[in-house]
C-alpha cells in the first residue's frame, strides 16, 4: 500500500520543548504520534495489523454506546414484564398451566434476545486471531446492521436493506470483514448525525458485478457528502473532520480490504450524500488471501 | 353534582410501546392486574381511537430515548389534556422526566418498570381519568339543562350571574319585578339549581382536573 507523507517538519512540537522539560520524560509527544503514524501507515505487518484492526474496533465499539445500553434495555424490559407477571398469577393462584408455560418461554426468548446482542458484541471487539473461512457475505452485512441499527434508531436514522438474493460463498475473515463494513456503516451514520439533514437515510446494498466475480457491498447516505478539503487524504491515517474520531476508520478499511484482494472507494453521489462501495472477489481460495493468518 | 353518576366504572388501557414484545408483555402483565388493555402502534392510532364517554381511558406510551422529545407524542398530551398519559422510557434521564412532568403526564417510568410504581401510576392515572369523565359528563349535563331555558329566562339567568338584584333586571328589561321574580323561580327550577352559586358554576366551567401531588394536597 502507499506511503502517506511523512511528517518532515516539528512544527507541532511543543512550544515548551527545550526548556523546563519535566525531569524523566524523554519522549516528546509528537515524536510518539509521528512513530504511530508511521507505524500506522506501515500496516503491512501482520502482527500490527492484528492490533491495530483490534484496537479500531474497541474505538469503534465505543461509538455505540448509549444506543446499544437502550437496545438492550428493550428485550430485558420485556422479560421483567413477562416473568412479573408469572409472579402475579402465581401469587393469585389463578392460572393455567400452559398459560404460565408460554409467559415463561417467552421471557426466556427476549433474555436471550438480550444477550445475543451482547454475544455479537463481544465477537466484535475480540482479539481474534485472523482465520480465513467460507463467508455468506449478506450475513456479514446484516450482523453489522444489528450493530449499527440501536445508534440510528437513537438518533432516527432510517436504515434500508437493499441485499442481492443470490450471492456465492467467499473466503475471507468473518471479523475483518465485519469491521470495514461497519467502518462504512458507521461513516455513513455519522456523517448523517453532523449534519443535522432532515430525513436522514443509509442504504446497504449488495450485488453482484463484474460477470459474477466480484461482491459488491454501497453504503450510501444522503448527507452532505465528502468534505472537499479531505477528500484527496481520504485514506490516509489521522485524517478526520470529527473531533471525537481518530480518523482510523477508511484507512484501516482500505488496508484491511487489500488483505482480501478487494477495493474501496468513496465518492461524493450526483444526487448529494456519500456512497463508499466495497468490491471484493469472489474466487478466492484461502492460500491466495495474503498475509490474514 | 353529576347526576348520572356511574357506581362501576370501567376502564381501559391505551399502551403504546417501542417494539412488539415489549408491548405484548406489558399488556399481559396488566391483564393479569385486571386491568383492560388495547395495544396501539402509534399516536395516529390513539388520535383515531373510538372513545367511548362511560370508560377511563389512561394511555401508556413508550416516549423514546431522544433529549429532543418525540414531537408528535408531545404535541398529542398538550393538546388532549383529557387524557392522562404515563410516560415511559429506558433512559432514567432527569431531564425528560422533568419535561413530561410539567407537561402534565400523570407519572414518569424509567424501564424495565417497577411493578409498585406503575401500578401506583395507572391508578393514579385511571383515577385521573374518572375525574375528567365526571367533568365532563357534568358539562354536558349542565349545557342540555340550559337547553331547557327560553329566551327570556336564559337573559334573566346572564343578568342574575352578573349579579343584579330582582328589581335592577326588571329595570333592565323593562319588566315588572313580579315576572322577573316568576323568570327566576322557572329557570332555578329548570336548572336544578339549589342557588346562586351553584348557577355560576353551570355557565361558567372549572379547570379540566389535573393530577394533585401529595404536597400540594397541603396547600
Amino acid at each position: 500500500m502507499s506511503h502517506p507523507e511523512k511528517p518532515t517538519n516539528n512544527a507541532s512540537q511543543s512550544p515548551t520543548s527545550g526548556h523546563g522539560q519535566v525531569p524523566g520524560h524523554t519522549a516528546e509527544p509528537s515524536d510518539v504520534f509521528r512513530c504511530v503514524a508511521e507505524d500506522a501507515a506501515e500496516l503491512t505487518t501482520p502482527q500490527m495489523m492484528q492490533m491495530l484492526s483490534h484496537l479500531q474496533r474497541l474505538n469503534l465499539s465505543s461509538h455505540l454506546g448509549i444506543g446499544l445500553a437502550h437496545q438492550l434495555n428493550h428485550p430485558m424490559s420485556a422479560s421483567v414484564n413477562y416473568t412479573q407477571c408469572c409472579v402475579k398469577k402465581l401469587q393469585d393462584e389463578n392460572f393455567d398451566r400452559h398459560e404460565l408455560l408460554g409467559l415463561m418461554q417467552l421471557a426466556n426468548q427476549e433474555a436471550f434476545r438480550a444477550a445475543e446482542l451482547i454475544t455479537r458484541l463481544r465477537r466484535f471487539v475480540s482479539q481474534a486471531v485472523p482465520r480465513i473461512s467460507t463467508l455468506n457475505f449478506n450475513h456479514k452485512i446484516l450482523e453489522v446492521v444489528a450493530l449499527l441499527t440501536p445508534l440510528c434508531k437513537e438518533h432516527d436514522i432510517e436504515l434500508k436493506l437493499e441485499l442481492h438474493d443470490d450471492l456465492p460463498a467467499f473466503m475471507g475473515d468473518r471479523i475483518q470483514i465485519e469491521q470495514i463494513i461497519f467502518n462504512l456503516g458507521l461513516n455513513a451514520i455519522q456523517s448523517l448525525i453532523d449534519s443535522q439533514m432532515s430525513d436522514p437515510c443509509v442504504i446497504i446494498k449488495s450485488d453482484l458485478v463484474d460477470d459474477k466475480k466480484q461482491l459488491v457491498c454501497h453504503v450510501m447516505d444522503n448527507g452532505p457528502g465528502l468534505d472537499v478539503q479531505i477528500a484527496p487524504h481520504l485514506f490516509k491515517p489521522f485524517q478526520t473532520t470529527r473531533t471525537h474520531c481518530l480518523g482510523l476508520g477508511l484507512a484501516m478499511s482500505k488496508a484491511l480490504c487489500e488483505l482480501h484482494h478487494g477495493q474501496l472507494t468513496v465518492e461524493t453521489q450526483r444526487t448529494g450524500g456519500c456512497i463508499a462501495t466495497l468490491f471484493l472477489p469472489v474466487t478466492r481460495t484461502a492460500e491466495n488471501v495474503k498475509n490474514v493468518s | 353534582m353529576s347526576d348520572n353518576h356511574q357506581s362501576t366504572h370501567t376502564n381501559c388501557l391505551l399502551i403504546h410501546e417501542a417494539d412488539a414484545s415489549q408491548s405484548d408483555s406489558l399488556v399481559q402483565l396488566l391483564q393479569a392486574y385486571g386491568y383492560d388493555c388495547v395495544a396501539v402502534d402509534s399516536i395516529g392510532q390513539v388520535q383515531r381511537y373510538p372513545f367511548d364517554d362511560r370508560v377511563a381511558y389512561c394511555l401508556l406510551a413508550d416516549v423514546g430515548t431522544s433529549r429532543h422529545g418525540n414531537s408528535k407524542l408531545d404535541d398529542y398530551i398538550q393538546n388532549n389534556p383529557q387524557l392522562p398519559v404515563i410516560a415511559m422510557s429506558c433512559s432514567s434521564n432527569v431531564n425528560m422526566a422533568v419535561m413530561y412532568t410539567r407537561m402534565g403526564t400523570v407519572g414518569f417510568l424509567s424501564k424495565p418498570l417497577q411493578i409498585d410504581s406503575l401500578l401506583k401510576a395507572v391508578e393514579d392515572g385511571l383515577k385521573l381519568a374518572r375525574q375528567i369523565m365526571d367533568y365532563r359528563q357534568q358539562r354536558i349535563e349542565y349545557k342540555n339543562r340550559l337547553e331547557r331555558l327560553s329566551q327570556r329566562e336564559r337573559e334573566v339567568l346572564d343578568l342574575v350571574i352578573d349579579g343584579m338584584s330582582s328589581s335592577q333586571i326588571a329595570r333592565h328589561l323593562n319588566l315588572s319585578v313580579k315576572t322577573v321574580s316568576l323568570h327566576r323561580t322557572n329557570l332555578m327550577n329548570k336548572l336544578e339549581a339549589d342557588g346562586v352559586v351553584h348557577l355560576v358554576r353551570m355557565i361558567t366551567p372549572g379547570p379540566i382536573p389535573k393530577l394533585i401531588s401529595p404536597w400540594q394536597r397541603h396547600l
